[in-house]
This record gives C-alpha cells, structure tokens and sequence, in this order.
C-alpha cells in the first residue's frame, strides 16, 4: 500500500506538516528546558530556607526566587497550552487529510458508476424484449404441462381400464387386495405436485428483473 | 552501574602479555564498554576513552585503584571498530570520537521502524527531535540517540525502499517520511 | 520523565501496560517452575520405570531439557535415582562444556570450590560429585585430572601439560592473596629469584596467570585468575 518504488513523494502537506512540527519540538524544547529551570529553582529556594530558617522571609533573594519560580510556572503552562493547540492542530491536519482521501474516493467511485449507467442507455428495449421472451416461454411451458397432463390423463385412463378387465377377470380377490384401490390416489399425488411447479416457475423468473429496475433508478439519479 | 565480577580484577587492568588471554581480556573490555553504555545511555566516546556526555570515566577504577594504559585503551577501541561496535562519527573516518553501537545500525533501523509502526507514524512526516526527544519515544532504546547517529540509521531505511528523508537549507536531516 | 501536551495523557496507560505485562509474565514463571518441579517430582517417583524403559527415559529427559529442567535436578544420588551413573555422566557433561568455555580466561586450571559455586550454582552437586565425575573422565584420556595443592585445596586441570612441582607452589601462594610475585615466593619458598621468575614466566606464557603491574609502583604482581570469581563468592 502506498509504496512507489524507493522514491517517496513529499507533497506540499508534508512540508506544512514539517514546519508545523518544528515549532511544535522548539516549544517542546523549551518546556523541558523551563520544568528544569524551575526543579533546580525550587532546589535552590530549599536551601536558602534551610541555611537561614528564621530571617528567610525578609530575605530578598528568596522573595526574588520564588517570584521567578511563579513567573516560569506561568510561562510554563502557556507553552503547554500552546503545545496542545499545535497538537490539536496537527491531529486536525491528519484527519483532514484523511477525509480528503474520503472525499477523493467517493469522487471517484461516482464517476465510474455514471459511467457504468451511461451502458445502460437501451435499457428500456432490452427490458420489452426481455418480458417478451418471458411471456413466450410461459407459453410454451403452459402448452407443455398441458401436452404433459393430456398424456398422464390418458394414462389413468388406461390405468381404469386395465383395473376394470382385472375386476372382470378376477372378482373373487377383490376383498382380500383392499388396499390396492389406495393405490392410485398415492400415485396421482406427485402428479399434481409435479405440474404446480411449472406454473410458480414463471413468478421467480420476472423478480429479478423488478430488483434491477429498483437498482437502476438510485443509480441514475446520483 | 552494573559491573561484571571481572571489572574488580586488578590484572584487567594490565595488557596481558600472552595473546590468547589479552584476546579475552579485550573481549571483556568490550563487553564492559557495551554494557555500560547501553546502561546509561551513552553513545560517543572520544579516542581517549572517554564517554561524552559523561563523567563516567571506565578505563580507571578508583577502587582498586587500577588505570588502563592510554596506549591500551587504543588497543581496545581499534578492536571495537574492528568488529563494528564502534563507528567514525563523520563519515570521512577520521574523527577522534566514535559512535558506540551496542546494537549495530541495522537493527537500530529496525527498532526505529517498529516504533513508526506501533506509534501509527507511518505515512506522515516526523522530525528527528521527535523520533528521539519527543515524549512518545521515552520508553525506547533510541530515546536520546544523537543526531547524525539516527540519520545513519534512517539511510539504512531509505535504501530498503521505506523512508524518504527532509533537508533543511544546511543539507542537514530534520524529517523524516516512512510508507 | 516529564512528558508534556497530549501525550502527558499517556503517562498514566504506559504504566499501566507495563505492569500487566509485569504481571503476567511473573505468573507464566510461576507455572512454569510449578511445572517444573512437578516434573522433577515425577522423575523420583517413577525412577525405576524410567529406568528400565531406555526409549521412554530419553524422551523424558529431552522434554525436561526443553523446557528448561537442568537434567541434574531430576537426579537424587542417595536414592540412586535411574542409574547413578547416569547423574555422574551429567555432571562431566557439563564439567567439559565448563572447562571449555573459561580455559582461555584461567588456562585450564580451576579450583573445585569455584566449580562447585559458581558453575554449579542451583543444583546440589557436591564437590565430592565433581570429583568422582572427573575420575571417570580419566578414562577418556582427556587430560582432566585433580590435584591438591596447600593439602586441602583441590584444582582441576583440563588442558593435557602437566603442572610442574614449582608451578603447583605458585599456585599455593596464590590461593592466599589472589596473586604472587617474585619477593613472595622468594621469602616465603626460600627460592633463587631466577627460578620464581622463570617459574612465573612460564605459567604466564601457559595462560595460568595474569600479571598486575599497578600495584603502588612496587614489583609485578601476577594474579591467579580463579580470583575473578571471588567476589561471587561473597554475594551468595
């Protein structure tokens, strides 16, 4: 990711970046070299206090030390503050840039997809001749399942036929071979089931067809 | 200050005259210095022997009251550099102080990039002050490393192909860009 | 340190992280040398069964050894713990591996006592260990070999040359000071300062001593170097 080859771009940002955190490391500097200043300070009020613990208070030096110490503190925690800001600064730099990244690639990904749209310009001819196509399939199916149950028909009434010669032919065994007459019921079962079907066939054909339309017009109108 | 028991023998103090032990009392030397500085976070010390920064001087043990010879301590800086442990700090080669690598710069530039890459600093610009100084390397090894110690470091990255580095108007390293 | 701006904010998690890490590592240590020593319990529960199965005794050992079980440990000589052979055979193991690794620093000359406390710190190898382990490394003709000097202080050598009479002498006036020199020997040996010299020479040349020129401008002194260690000695 982001690797060029050796050479690596250092782009505008980056040189604002730069000089945003070289002042950023000087304040840094000063800081420490100030927190120093003032441990060393109050080190050296420490002793004053401690050669002299009866007069201090008159003692001008240790008046003069502590106001310094109050006056560096005070510098002190406006660096701070100031550091913090060039902090918070360069945080929102980063994430600017990161949003402008965002805001690139959403660029991007529109121009591509009006361009993908501008395929679909003859879409409303290939949609006709699509539900056309249907159309003439479940016509054909229809005609099938038609031709199809026409031949089962002719079956069962073979089937009758052929029951009616053995009823004939073979009175006596009826009462033992009740069961037999459930025989064909359970047959003509899946016949029914089998014919269903090719008629829920042509419902999940056109669906699809009405979830593209929906996925187009969004599409069209970004 | 961490010693090994060795440091409170009188004779390391003396070069020794048979080779096979003065090699191991140069090697004891060596793993004195390294330790020390890695200790105290010491990275130069000058052709004398002597630490910069640092009062730290290790060749003389009051203790004992022992000294190494100055022309002993040069005999153990030239096997330091021999086996890389120091380096010249310009790189012409002829600077009477040295670098002390108790790692050597490849690995430092592998510690450094971990820190780019644990710290999130990677594909935006960070200043060398940063990278050594700034609060969020303190708890590295590198924290206080000088500064043309650390750009040797960052040339090393450069040439794997995963930084650029930034120059002032003096052509000196400030910044650098990692990917 | 002090840390200034937003990242004084970090201060406080740093320390934080540390100290689980600190915490867990502690605990994984403890579970471990639990382990451990679970492990080393085993041993002297089941030696026998250990010791009449070879193959299933080399595993265990192999598995003791990678997770850190110093195969001494898992030998109890008294109770003759698999074979005591075996726990002998160990401690030449490493009494070779030891000689090795400090002959350029002493010559090959070490005394048992520092054996004993510096090397074979942790583990309960008594001196007397040591020496019937070297016994059965005279077998190999290595050149290992005790010998006694001031009649109670037990050296071992491993490098084949032989001490002469004079160089094991030198040896006992080191063993006093740390070190000897050439009017010690000659006041305390009643030697020709010609033969304290050479004699010192010699065990220079042969790695055995180190020379000390420093001390308050006065003679050489030459150090025995089973010295270094001392101050280890004082520690534990």
């Amino acid at each position: 990711m982001g690797q060029k080859g050796s050479k690596i771009k250092i782009t505008e940002q980056d040189r604002a970046v730069l000089q945003l955190k070289q002042s950023k490391d000087s304040i840094h500097k000063y800081t420490k070299r100030t927190s120093d200043l003032i441990s060393h300070e109050k080190q050296e009020l420490k002793i004053l206090i401690q050669n002299n613990p009866q007069k201090y208070k008159e003692n001008k030096k240790t008046r003069f030390i502590l106001k310094r110490i109050h006056y560096q503190e005070h510098l002190l925690d406006q660096a701070s503050d100031q550091l913090i800001n060039l902090e918070n600064m360069l945080s929102n730099i980063e994430f600017k840039l990161v949003e402008k990244q965002f805001f690139e690639g959403l660029q991007n990904g529109n121009k591509i997809l009006t361009k993908l749209n501008k395929e679909f310009t003859n879409v409303d001819e290939v949609l006709d001749d699509v539900q056309e196509q249907i159309a003439y399939q479940d016509e054909i199916n229809e005609a099938l399942a038609q031709h199809v149950s026409g031949v089962n028909d002719y079956e069962d009434e073979i089937d009758k036929e052929l029951e009616a010669m053995e009823k004939e032919l073979l009175p006596h065994e009826e009462l033992e071979s009740n069961p037999v007459p459930n025989m064909p019921s359970v047959e003509k079962l899946p016949e029914l089931n089998n014919s269903k079907p090719k008629i829920e066939d042509t419902t999940p054909v056109k669906k699809p067809i009405d979830e593209e339309q929906q996925r187009q017009e969004p599409a069209l109108l970004a | 200050m961490n010693f090994p028991p060795i440091y409170s023998f009188p004779p390391l103090y003396t070069r020794q005259p048979n080779a096979v032990i003065r090699n191991k009392q140069i090697d004891s030397w060596i793993d004195i210095i390294l330790s020390i500085s890695k200790q105290q976070s010491l990275w130069e010390i000058d052709s004398q022997g002597k630490f910069i920064q640092s009062d730290i001087n290790i060749f003389d043990n009051k203790n004992i009251d022992r000294i190494v010879s100055p022309l002993f301590i040069k005999e153990i800086l030239q096997n330091m550099i021999k086996n890389q442990k120091l380096i010249s700090k310009d790189d012409v080669g002829n600077s009477s102080s040295y670098f002390i690598l108790w790692k050597n710069l490849d690995s430092w530039a592998s510690l450094m990039l971990e820190w780019f890459e644990t710290t999130n600093k990677l594909n935006q610009v960070v200043t060398i002050y940063e990278l050594t100084s700034g609060d969020e390397s303190i708890d590295w090894e590198f924290h206080s490393m000088p500064d043309s110690l650390v750009s040797k470091c960052l040339r090393l990255l450069v040439k794997r192909g995963r930084a650029t580095i930034l120059k002032d108007e003096f052509n000196k390293d400030i910044a650098i860009k990692v990917v | 340190m002090k840390r200034f701006g937003v990242s004084a904010f970090d201060a406080n998690k740093d320390t934080y992280e540390s100290s689980t890490l600190q915490r867990q590592s502690k605990e994984y240590e403890q579970q471990l040398k639990l382990f451990q020593d679970k492990l080393i319990q085993f041993a002297k529960e089941h030696n026998n069964e250990l010791g009449e199965n070879h193959e299933f005794k080399l595993k265990f050992m192999k598995m003791c050894n990678s997770i850190g079980i110093d195969p001494l440990n898992l030998f109890d000589k008294d109770r003759h713990l698999f074979s005591v052979d075996d726990y002998y055979y160990e401690i030449c193991v490493k009494l070779i591996q030891i000689c090795r690794e400090i002959k350029d620093i002493n010559g090959g000359i070490v005394s048992l006592n520092e054996l004993q406390k510096v090397y074979f710190v942790g583990s309960n190898v008594t001196i007397n260990d040591i020496e019937k382990s070297v016994k059965m490394l005279s077998n190999l003709d290595g050149g290992f070999e005790i010998f006694q000097i001031r009649d109670h202080l037990k050296f071992l050598r491993s490098v084949p040359n032989e001490l002469t009479f004079d160089q094991t002498k030198v040896l006992e006036v080191c063993s006093v000071m740390g070190y000897a020199s050439i009017n010690l020997l000659h006041i305390n040996l009643n030697w020709e300062k010609i033969r304290c010299k050479a004699t010192l020479d010699e065990m220079i040349a042969n790695g055995l001593l180190w020379i000390d020129n420093q001390c308050g401008g006065k003679e050489i002194l030459y150090w025995d170097p089973s010295w270094i260690t001392k101050s280890v000695d004082i520690q534990t």
